[in-house]
C-alpha cells in the first residue's frame, strides 16, 4: 500500500495471484472500477444462498443456511423452566453463538473466536429488537413453567458475512421449530410428553405447535470502500477494506438494527439510503428463499 | 498512591438548538448534560518507552466511567499488521465479570478508536484503552436481555477519546459519541436519563468526527458550517426497531448536537495541550 507506483510498474510483468497477494488493495480497485468482483459478482450482489430445513433431527427445529461459502447450522431446543417472578406469563430465549476451529484459520483450538460474543450478542439484541417472537407465545403456565429456548448456531464455514447467514439461519430454524407436546404429570409438574408414556393424560398444548412469527427479520452487510458499495462480502474482502455496515430489516420494512462499527470510511447519508435500498432488496430474495425451503417442508 | 486533582473542568452544557422547531412543551429535550466532571493526570511511567498513563472520567448524568490509555507500548498481538499501531480494548464493568455484553462493547470502541487514530506514525506498537466503569446509573444486564444505561457507551467513546488526547496519540480528528433515544410517537431524546429510557422504543447510538481544526494547537471556536467530514457517521449501533425516515430524522439530530460538543470538547481540551510536553519524553 506504500509503494502505489511500483505496484502500478509490476502490474504488467506480475502474475496475477502474485499481484493479488502483495498488493490486495490495488487489485480489488482494478475490479472496483469496472464495477465488478474478482468472484464475477456486480458489486451489489449478494451471493448464492441456500436454505435446508430440518438438518438437525434431535433438535425441535433446525436450519442449514449458506451464503456462498458461508455455512451455519442453527439449532434449537426447548426445555420447560419456571418463569422469573418479574414476568410470569413470558418464556425466554438463549442465543449462542459458536466459531469452532474447523471454520477458519483464523480461529485457534483452545481460545475462542474473537467475532463469537460479537455476533452472539448482535442475534440476540436483533432477534429480541425485532419482535419476531412473542415471548409470551412460549408461556405454557402462568406463574408455573414456561419454555426456555435454547438456540444455538454454529459455523461451520467462515467466509465473511458471518452475523447475515447466522440471522438466517436462526430465522430458519425458528420457522421450522415445532414446541413439544408436554403435559402435567401426578405431581402438577409439566414434564415432556413421550410416545410411551401418554396414558391419557392431557396435553397442556395440543393445538399450539407453532410459533407465530410476526416480523422476520433479515440482514445484508455491505463494505464501504471510497464511494463503493460491496454487498455480501467474502472474509478476503472483508479482510483488505474494513468499513462494514450492516443493516437489519424486517418484513415490513422496519429499521431493526444498523450497525457500523467504525472503520477508516464514514458512512454519509447518502451511503446509507443506498446500503438500505441493497437491504430491501434482499430481503426479498431471502424472504422467497425461506418460503421455499418451508413450502418444500410441508409437501412431506 | 495519590490522585491529584490536576483540573477540575465541571462544565454541564444544554444544548436547544432546535428548540423553535417543537411548539409542543415537553416534545424535545436536547437537554445534553455533559459534564467531564475531573480530568486526573497521573505519572508519566517509563521514560524511556514513552509510556503514558491517563485517566480521565467523563460523566453523563449518572453514568461515570474511567478511561486509561498506556501506551505506545513495542510490539503488536497476533493477528494485528505490524505495520500499523495496535489498539487495545479492555472494558471492565462495574461488578462481576464481563461477559457478552462488554467484548461487543470492547470491539465497538476498538472499531471506533482505530478509526480516529493515525495508526501508520507508530507502527508495531500497541496502546491499551482501558475503560472502568465506575457508575451505571443502576443498570442490569441479564443473560437475555440488557437493560444497562444507555448512555453508557457514549460515555466510554468519549471518555477514551479525550484520554487519548491526553495521552498525546497521534489522531485523525476527535470522536463525539451520543444517544439518541426515539419514542413512540416518531420525538427524540438525547442522551435520555433512566426515567425517560423507558418510554422510548428504540436507541440509536451515534458517533461523529468534529473537524480536523480542534486537533491542531491553533484551532480556534469558529463555525465549521456545512463540513462534509462530520457529517459522516463513523460508528452507528441501535437498539429496537424503528422506520428509516425515523433513523435519518435521529442523524440530523445527533449532528447538530454533536457539532455543540465538538466545541465543548475542544474548549476543555486546549488548556490540556501544554501539559502534554510533560509526558512527551
Amino acid at each position: 500500500m506504500g509503494l502505489p507506483n511500483v505496484s502500478g510498474d509490476l502490474s504488467a510483468e506480475m502474475d496475477v495471484d502474485a499481484f493479488r497477494r502483495l498488493f490486495p488493495l490495488r487489485f480489488y480497485e482494478r475490479h472496483l472500477v469496472e464495477s465488478i468482483r474478482p468472484d464475477a459478482r456486480p458489486l451489489g450482489r449478494a451471493r448464492d444462498t441456500t436454505l435446508a430445513l430440518g438438518a438437525v433431527a434431535s433438535a425441535d427445529g433446525s436450519a442449514l443456511a449458506k451464503i456462498g461459502l458461508t455455512t451455519m447450522l442453527a439449532a434449537i431446543k426447548m426445555e420447560v423452566m419456571t418463569p422469573s417472578t418479574e414476568t410470569p406469563d413470558e418464556g425466554s430465549i438463549a442465543i449462542d453463538f459458536h466459531m469452532p476451529p474447523i471454520c477458519s484459520p483464523l480461529v485457534r483450538p483452545g481460545r475462542p473466536a474473537e467475532a463469537e460474543p460479537v455476533v452472539s450478542k448482535q442475534l440476540s439484541d436483533t432477534i429480541l429488537s425485532s419482535g419476531m417472537i412473542n415471548l409470551k407465545e412460549l408461556s405454557l403456565i402462568n406463574g408455573k413453567a414456561a419454555w426456555m429456548v435454547y438456540l444455538d448456531i454454529y459455523c461451520l464455514d467462515a467466509d465473511g458475512a458471518l452475523f447475515d447467514a447466522a440471522l438466517l439461519s436462526a430465522v430458519a430454524a425458528f420457522s421450522h421449530l415445532q414446541i413439544p407436546v408436554v403435559s402435567l404429570n401426578d405431581h402438577g409438574k409439566v414434564v415432556l410428553m413421550s410416545e410411551e408414556n401418554e396414558g391419557g393424560k392431557d396435553p397442556v398444548n395440543k393445538e399450539k405447535r407453532k410459533l407465530t412469527l410476526s416480523s422476520i427479520p433479515f440482514s445484508l452487510t455491505c463494505i464501504l470502500h471510497k464511494n463503493y458499495i460491496l454487498a455480501d462480502p467474502t472474509a478476503e474482502e472483508e479482510s483488505i477494506m474494513e468499513t462494514l455496515v450492516t443493516v437489519v430489516l424486517d418484513s415490513s420494512g422496519q429499521l431493526v438494527s444498523l450497525y457500523k462499527p467504525g472503520g477508516p470510511v464514514l458512512a454519509y447519508t447518502s451511503a446509507i439510503q443506498d446500503c438500505v435500498a441493497l437491504t430491501r432488496q434482499r430481503v426479498k430474495e431471502l424472504r422467497k428463499i425461506l418460503d421455499e425451503a418451508l413450502s418444500g417442508m410441508e409437501v412431506y | 498512591m495519590a490522585l491529584p486533582v490536576g483540573l477540575k473542568v465541571s462544565t454541564s452544557l444544554f444544548l436547544c438548538p432546535h428548540l423553535s422547531i417543537y411548539s409542543f412543551s415537553y416534545l424535545i429535550l436536547l437537554g445534553l448534560a455533559i459534564a467531564f466532571c475531573f480530568v486526573y493526570q497521573l505519572v508519566a511511567i517509563d521514560g524511556l518507552s514513552s509510556s503514558s498513563l491517563v485517566l480521565f472520567v467523563a460523566c453523563l448524568g449518572d453514568t461515570k466511567v474511567l478511561a486509561a490509555v498506556y501506551g505506545p507500548k513495542a510490539g503488536t498481538r497476533k493477528n494485528e499488521n505490524p505495520e500499523k499501531a495496535c489498539i487495545e480494548v479492555i472494558w471492565k464493568p462495574k461488578t462481576g465479570q464481563s461477559g457478552k455484553l462488554e467484548k461487543e462493547y470492547e470491539m465497538i470502541l476498538k472499531r471506533t478508536l482505530q478509526s480516529i487514530c493515525i495508526l501508520t506514525i507508530n507502527p508495531n506498537t500497541m496502546t491499551s484503552v482501558i475503560i472502568q466503569v465506575v457508575d451505571d446509573d443502576g443498570a442490569v444486564s441479564t443473560a437475555y436481555f440488557c437493560h444497562f444505561t444507555n448512555t453508557l457507551l457514549p460515555c466510554a467513546i468519549n471518555a477514551a477519546c479525550a484520554a487519548l488526547v491526553d495521552a498525546g496519540i497521534p489522531l485523525k480528528h476527535l470522536a463525539v459519541a451520543i444517544c439518541c433515544g426515539l419514542a413512540e410517537s416518531g420525538y427524540v431524546i438525547l442522551d435520555p436519563t433512566k426515567l425517560e429510557e423507558q418510554k422510548m422504543k428504540a436507541f440509536i447510538y451515534l458517533v461523529f468526527p468534529n473537524s480536523v481544526l480542534s486537533v491542531l494547537p491553533n484551532g480556534s471556536l469558529q463555525k465549521k458550517g456545512g463540513e462534509p467530514l462530520e457529517h459522516g457517521i463513523i460508528t452507528s449501533f441501535t437498539q429496537g426497531s424503528m422506520s428509516v425516515e425515523d433513523y435519518l430524522h435521529c442523524l440530523e439530530r445527533g449532528r447538530a448536537a454533536t457539532s455543540k460538543m465538538s466545541d465543548f470538547l475542544r474548549r476543555s481540551l486546549q488548556p490540556q495541550l501544554p501539559s502534554d510536553s510533560s509526558k512527551a519524553g
